[in-house]
């Protein structure tokens, strides 16, 4: 094992020092014009962005104070300033926990959405965020939990679709937390979804279900949030852990994701996986995992049965 | 106005010039990242240079201005990634039409496949390969990996041993 990490370390090295002559020495000059072009366009959008405001924060004073603008000495509102290079984050909630404060912010460019959740304090602040061009997929919820020793509670965050009327996060012990889905701010051009943030104190385990349900109180999709604590999660192909394998050589090497299409080559390590003692498993995939076949059934009923995963997928298509 | 005039255009030339630095120190590091992530010469060009683009209009933003590297780093791995969404779709698409594409290239002569271990990296699905690039190349803890990839430190694991063990297979199968 040591032996090969050193040969993978080596033959990356070599690789990478191959490319370091392809960069020139000074900053090319297409790239200066992407850069210069990318600025502009940045400074018109934001521009477009704040006139929006203005237009917008003059019409709703006027509906509200229909003569507030005609009175002498009433100066009409200013538009705010235009940004000499805009944020491209905007804040979608923040709040306290505890002294603690937290902040939700999301935004675009160009064609990436990006996210970004932080917690602590102004003198310690840790987060995380991710960029995707289409973060949503065909899905209805994708969700990232944030979990730092310095805040005292694990803060879910993510997107759902227009669908999900509210996000909870369910305790596998009992018990509930709302979550709060959000509309994106400041967008010229909604998004084809929303966002959402949960707050989860972790005065008992963190372990559950984030649910995004509709209108009619349908489940339309749920997310895992488990601690590991040492151990190794499986998970199935939406990041969803199914329950966990004790982190120890040689079972690393026989991972397999449940309701992937298993092939003939990885039939091995799916029988190898259905005599695991698997824990903490799904509520809804406890049927599915009794249900694995014994060690003399046939490779197709070990198939069948790693394809037959029941939760998850994608979303159903409208048409 | 002669002084806002001079200070403006002083101003542009001191971010000209900061953005040069940039460029200098941490460019040739992107590009040997997205080397490793791609496998294509012209593929990490593009990527490392969109990352740096995009980074470049946020500079100003960033948090700690000192970890542009870092964040340059971050934006070329998930650019590669979501790009590569892209093009599981249009694999999914090619995977419809491999009847036809089988038939089209049935009278070709087999290309020799090399399956050393630069071959196999590449061969690695691309979470895979970043986890292993970002671990072994970039000496990464698994929790600065796993904030990159957006993943759980265990998830992490997982990833490099699998790659690791596939990595194994494969060369072992060459050697047989």
């Amino acid at each position: 094992m040591i032996d090969l990490e050193r040969e993978v370390r080596e033959v990356l090295e070599q690789r990478a020092e191959e490319s370091a002559g392809w960069s020139s020495e000074h900053m090319p000059e297409r790239v200066r014009g992407r850069i210069r072009r990318r600025q502009a366009r940045t400074v018109l959008l934001s521009g477009l962005a704040a006139a929006l405001v203005a237009l917008g924060a003059l019409a709703t004073t006027r509906t509200l104070f229909p003569t507030a603008d005609r009175q002498p000495g009433t100066e009409a509102p200013t538009p705010p300033p235009l940004l000499e290079e805009p944020t491209p984050l905007t804040v979608v909630a923040s709040g306290e926990f505890r002294g603690q404060e937290w902040k939700f912010t999301a935004g675009r460019d160009g064609e990436i959405w990006c996210f970004e959740v932080k917690t602590g304090t102004t003198r310690r602040r840790e987060g995380m965020g991710s960029c995707e061009r289409d973060p949503l997929g065909h899905r209805h919820l994708v969700a990232t939990a944030l979990n730092r020793r310095s805040f005292p509670a694990v803060v879910v965050s993510g997107v759902v679709s227009r669908e999900v009327d509210r996000v909870v996060f369910d305790f596998d012990a009992g018990g509930q937390i709302e979550g709060r889905v959000y509309a994106v701010p400041g967008s010229i051009e909604p998004p084809p979804f929303d966002v959402f943030l949960i707050v989860i104190p972790k005065e008992r385990p963190v372990r559950g279900l984030v649910l995004a349900i509709d209108v009619d109180g349908n489940v339309l999709a749920r997310h895992g949030v488990y601690e590991t604590r040492g151990l190794l999660g499986l998970e199935d192909v939406h990041g969803n852990v199914v329950g966990y394998i004790p982190a120890q050589p040689p079972l690393w090497e026989e991972w397999a994701e449940p309701g992937t299409r298993a092939t003939l080559e990885r039939i091995e390590s799916i029988r190898h996986v259905a005599t695991f003692p698997l824990r903490d498993v799904w509520p809804d995939v406890r049927e599915w995992w009794r249900g694995r076949p014994p060690p003399e059934a046939t490779d197709d009923a070990f198939l069948d049965w790693w394809q037959s995963y029941p939760v998850g997928g994608p979303m159903p298509s409208s048409s | 106005m002669m002084g806002v005039g001079v200070r403006t255009v002083a101003r542009s030339e001191e971010r000209r010039a900061r953005l040069d630095e940039l460029y200098v120190r941490h460019f040739p590091g992107a590009m040997g990242l997205a080397y490793l992530l791609t496998g294509d010469r012209h593929l990490a060009e593009d990527l490392a240079q969109e990352a740096f683009v995009r980074l470049s209009g946020r500079f100003r933003h960033l948090r700690d201005p000192q970890a542009f590297g870092a964040y340059l780093r971050k934006t070329v791995v998930n650019l590669h990634l979501s790009g590569l969404r892209r093009l599981r779709v249009e694999r999914a698409y090619l995977e419809r039409h491999r009847a036809d594409v089988v038939e089209m290239q049935s009278d070709m002569p087999d290309v020799p496949e090399s399956r050393d271990l630069w071959g196999v990296l590449q061969s690695l699905p691309a979470r895979q390969r970043a986890a292993v690039v970002l671990r072994y190349y970039e000496d990464l803890s698994e929790r600065e990996t796993a904030a990159i990839l957006r993943c759980s430190v265990a998830a992490i694991k997982s990833l490099v041993a699998r790659s690791m063990a596939t990595l194994r297979n494969e060369l072992r199968g060459e050697d047989e």
